[in-house]
């Protein structure tokens, strides 16, 4: 039997990822002028993978809820730290605002998108569970 | 991953941004302070910016479990400095500060520097509140999930 909820958990991901991305180059906006700092991003196959390979795999055992957890599976491993030494200001700060702005639209846009697919799938659900009424 | 993590990230650069601009406006303003309180000419002032990390206990409870996972803290102002470079001498005998070579040291502030970085500290504020009017974008985005 199908499961109903793989493709709901799928687009669940690719709007963790927009989410998380968001954040990240926020981050990096709000640092266009602190000197040193060197922008950053989250891959989004890396990501993918990493996600769905979670599932599968074996999580380390713990006895307690507080022992420490397997650290491989955190996202923040997968964030890159990219290499534009060309765009390197004078204070090494490695920000270019309007590649920065450009990426956030594109995150935005690209969370309309999924959130919208997301919704009819959700919808066609609803229409199952209704017999179509 | 929290809700309002990127919220926190652009207003924190606002603050930042805003306390720029308010030393600026002070450099402009103390352009020809030739005494201040310790009887030395207005020195220009400078923000440092830094990387707001985490605190050592947000990475600690995330190693451990007990929060999610949210890595950035956005941008703050690191220390308000004084800029070190000489005073400007103009030679005007007839000015109350002035040396005994009839030399009167006018603070070190450049107008046309300030102006630039004004400028540049404006368009910062404007570039961090289109990502914080994206980012609430995305979040009424999710509220309209299965709708």
């Amino acid at each position: 039997m199908i499961n109903m909820f793989d493709k709901i958990d799928l687009y669940k991901k690719a709007l963790d990822w927009a989410w998380k991305r968001n954040e990240i180059i926020s981050n990096n906006i709000a640092n266009a002028d602190t000197p040193g700092y060197k922008a950053k991003d989250l891959n989004f196959e890396a990501f993918l993978q990493k996600s769905l390979a979670q599932e599968d795999s074996l999580e380390l055992v713990t006895t307690n809820e507080r022992h420490i957890k397997e650290s491989s599976s955190n996202p923040d491993n997968l964030i890159e730290v990219l290499d534009s030494s060309l765009q390197m200001k004078l204070d090494q700060n490695t920000v270019d605002i309007e590649q920065e702005m450009g990426k956030l639209l594109q995150t935005a846009l690209y969370f309309d998108g999924v959130s919208l697919q997301l919704s009819r799938e959700i919808n066609k659900w609803k229409t199952v569970i209704k017999e179509g009424r | 991953m929290g809700m309002f993590d990127a919220i926190n990230i652009s207003s924190s650069a606002l603050a930042a941004q805003r306390v720029r601009m308010d030393v600026i406006a002070q450099n402009i303003a103390n352009a020809n302070t030739t005494r201040t309180e310790n009887g030395q000419p207005y020195r220009r002032k400078i923000v440092i910016f830094e990387e707001r990390k985490q605190s050592f206990s947000d990475i600690l409870n995330q190693k451990i479990g007990q929060a999610q996972a949210s890595s950035y803290g956005g941008v703050r102002v690191k220390a308000i400095l004084e800029d070190p470079s000489p005073f400007k001498k103009v030679y005007d005998p007839t000015h109350p500060d002035a040396d005994q070579n009839g030399y009167v040291n006018y603070p070190n502030v450049d107008i046309v520097t300030e102006m630039v970085n004004m400028i540049e500290a404006s368009r910062s504020y404007e570039a961090n509140v289109t990502t914080l009017n994206i980012t609430k974008s995305m979040i009424t985005r999710t509220f309209e999930i299965g709708k």
